[in-house]
C-alpha cells in the first residue's frame, strides 16, 4: 500500500464520517470534525512557518539560504550549501523590532503584562481602519457612479429597457430602507411594496444560486468516490 | 372549520423523511456521473468577456497574468474547473502566470492543478508532434500561501521591485533566478488579473488593493455559485471583466477554448461531466418544488372545505 493509496483511502473514510451527520448525528461524524479542525489549525501552523516566517524573517536574520527547507537531504549529504553566499545584511536584524511587537499580542495569557497586548490590539485596529476606509472608496465609488444610468439610450432598446429596470429597483429598494418617514404616503407606500417584492426575487435568486453551489460540492465528492476512492479501495478484494 | 380528512396528500409530503429526499438527490447526481456522458454548456456571456479579455491580451511581452487561487477542498469543487480551463487558455497563448493564494488550504492545488494542465497540454503536443513544453519556472511560478492578506496584496502595489518583495516562490528558489519572473518589476508588469474564490471577503481585497493611483488591472473573476448575482454588481460597475458562474461558467470557457477538439457527450472533460449531474439535480430540485407547492396548496384548498 502506497502513501497515495492511504490518502485516498483516509479521504473516502473523512468524507463518508462527515456525510453520516445526514443520516442522524453520531459519535462517528464528531470524531472526524474534530480531527478536521486540528489538522487544519496544525497545517496552517507549519505552513506559515515554512512559508513565510523561516524564508522571509528567520532565514535571512540567521543568514541560511532561503531554500534551506526545500532542498532534498540526499542534496545536503552530497554538501549543497545551507548557508547563504550573499553577504551578511546586518540591516535584516530590524526585523526583530517588528516581530518582538507582534509577539507582544501573547502577553494576553498573563494577567501582569496583559497591558502589552492592548498595545498590540490597538495598532491592528488602526491599521485596519485605515485600510477599511481606503477600501471602501476603491470598492464602491465605482458601483455608485455606474448605477447613475441613463434611461434612454438612442437606438438601443434593450439597454434603455434594462437601464430602466435598474433604476427602478434601485429607488425602490432606497425608499424601503429610508426610515425618516412613514412608509403610508402615495407613492411612497407602493415604491416601498415593490422595493420588498424585488428584494424577495433578489433572495430567491441567492438561494437557487446557493443550492447549485452545494450541489456542486456533493457532485465533487461523488466523482472522487467513483472514480478514485471505489477502484482504490476494490485493490483489497 | 378545518376537514382534516381531505389533507391526505398534504400530510403524506408533510411525513416523509427528509433522509427519503437526500436519497433522490443522491441517485440523481450520481447516475449521470456512472454513465460518463457529459452535455453542451449552456452559452454564458459572462465567461464569453473572460475569454474575450484573455485573447486581446498581448503575447511574448514577458509580462505576466497574476491568479489569486484563494480557494480550498471547500469550494474545489466549482474554483478547481474554472482555474484548471483558465490555466490551459493561458498555456495554449502562451502567456506567463503566477499562482499566488491567501490560505494555506490552497498550497496543495497550486502545485498540482498548474502541472496537471502542463502536463496534459505536454501529452497533446507531444502526439502532435509539437516540441514545445510547458516547465515550471519558464511558463509559470507559484508564488504560494502569504500570510496578511490586505496588507500583503497593498505592499504588492506598492513595491516597485516585485522580486524583492517576493523574494522566493514556493520551493524555495530566490526569484531573481527564476526566468518567467525577468522582466516583472512592479504591479504594473501584470497584465491581468485572476481571481477564483468561493470565500467571503477574498474577492474584495482585490478589488480594492490590487492597484494604484495610474494602474487598474484587467480583472477576472471566477465565483461559486452563491456568489454570482453579488459578482455581477462588479461586472456592471466595469471592475471586473469576465466572470465564471460557477462549474456552468467553467464549462462554457472549456467549450470556447477547445473548439473543435471540444466533445462533451463521448469525451466529457471535469466541468462538462459536472454539469450533466448538476442539472438533473436542478430537475429533482424543481419538481420537489412544485410538489410542495401543490401539497400546500392541496392543503389550504382542504382547509376551506375543499378539494371534495
Amino acid at each position: 500500500m502506497t502513501v497515495e493509496w492511504w490518502t485516498i483511502f483516509f479521504g473516502g473514510i473523512s468524507t463518508l464520517a462527515i456525510y453520516s451527520f445526514l443520516y442522524k448525528e453520531n459519535p462517528f461524524y464528531r470524531v472526524f470534525e474534530h480531527m478536521y479542525i486540528g489538522i487544519a489549525t496544525g497545517l496552517g501552523l507549519v505552513i506559515s512557518l515554512e512559508r513565510f516566517i523561516w524564508p522571509q524573517l528567520l532565514a535571512k536574520i540567521f543568514h541560511a539560504s532561503p531554500q534551506v527547507y526545500a532542498t532534498p537531504p540526499q542534496l545536503v549529504a552530497q554538501g549543497a550549501p545551507l548557508t547563504s553566499t550573499v553577504p551578511y545584511e546586518p540591516l535584516y536584524l530590524l526585523y526583530l523590532i517588528p516581530m518582538a511587537f507582534g509577539l507582544g499580542y501573547y502577553t494576553i495569557y498573563t494577567k501582569r503584562y496583559a497591558w502589552v497586548s492592548r498595545i498590540v490590539i490597538s495598532f491592528a485596529l488602526g491599521y485596519g481602519g485605515g485600510l477599511a476606509f481606503k477600501g471602501f472608496f476603491a470598492e464602491y465609488i465605482p458601483q455608485i457612479v455606474s448605477s447613475f444610468k441613463p434611461l434612454y439610450v438612442p437606438g438601443d432598446f434593450w439597454t434603455s429597457f434594462n437601464n430602466t429596470i435598474f433604476v427602478f429597483t434601485l429607488v425602490c429598494v432606497m425608499i424601503y430602507f429610508f426610515f425618516s418617514f412613514e412608509h403610508d404616503k402615495p407613492g411612497i407606500k407602493q415604491a416601498s411594496t415593490a422595493g420588498r417584492w424585488l428584494m424577495m426575487i433578489s433572495f430567491g435568486a441567492f438561494f437557487g444560486a446557493t443550492i447549485m453551489a452545494r450541489m456542486s460540492l456533493l457532485i465533487e465528492r461523488l466523482q472522487f468516490f467513483i472514480e478514485d476512492w471505489l477502484p482504490n479501495f476494490s485493490v483489497l478484494f | 372549520m378545518e376537514h382534516p380528512e381531505n389533507k391526505g396528500f398534504y400530510e403524506f409530503l408533510l411525513s416523509i423523511d427528509r433522509r427519503v429526499v437526500y436519497v433522490l438527490v443522491l441517485i440523481a447526481l450520481i447516475v449521470p456521473l456512472l454513465v460518463e456522458k457529459g452535455m453542451q454548456p449552456a452559452k454564458m456571456t459572462t465567461a464569453q468577456m473572460a475569454y474575450d479579455a484573455v485573447e486581446k491580451l498581448p503575447t511574448d511581452t514577458g509580462k505576466m497574468v497574476w491568479i489569486a487561487m484563494d480557494w480550498g477542498p471547500a469550494t474545489q469543487a466549482e474554483n478547481m474547473p474554472q482555474t484548471s480551463v483558465f490555466m490551459e487558455h493561458l498555456m495554449r497563448r502562451k502567456i506567463l502566470f503566477c499562482t499566488y493564494s491567501i490560505s494555506f488550504s490552497s498550497e496543495p492545488f497550486m502545485k498540482s492543478v498548474p502541472n496537471e494542465v502542463a502536463n496534459s497540454m505536454n501529452k497533446k503536443n507531444e502526439e502532435s508532434g509539437d516540441p514545445y513544453r510547458y516547465e515550471y519556472g519558464k511558463d509559470w511560478v507559484n508564488i504560494g500561501f502569504r500570510p496578511a492578506a490586505v496588507l500583503f496584496v497593498r505592499g504588492l502595489g506598492k513595491t516597485e521591485d516585485v522580486r524583492e518583495y517576493l523574494s522566493v516562490d514556493a520551493r524555495g528558489t530566490p526569484m531573481t533566478e527564476i526566468p518567467c519572473m525577468k522582466n516583472i518589476k512592479t504591479i504594473e508588469d501584470f497584465i491581468m488579473l485572476a481571481e477564483f474564490t468561493g470565500w467571503v471577503g477574498a474577492f474584495n481585497i482585490w478589488v480594492q488593493f490590487f492597484q494604484t493611483k495610474d494602474y487598474k488591472p484587467i480583472f477576472v473573476h471566477g465565483c461559486t455559485s452563491i456568489t454570482i448575482p453579488e459578482a455581477f454588481i462588479y461586472l456592471d460597475s466595469k471592475q471586473i471583466h469576465g466572470l465564471f458562474e460557477g462549474v456552468a461558467g467553467a464549462a462554457y470557457y472549456s467549450k470556447l477554448i477547445k473548439g473543435d477538439e471540444f466533445d462533451p457527450v463521448n469525451n466529457p472533460d471535469l466541468a462538462t461531466k459536472f454539469m450533466m449531474s448538476l442539472s438533473m439535480a436542478h430537475i429533482l430540485i424543481f419538481f420537489f418544488i412544485l410538489v410542495g407547492n401543490i401539497g400546500l396548496w392541496w392543503g389550504k384548498l382542504a382547509e376551506k372545505g375543499g378539494p371534495s
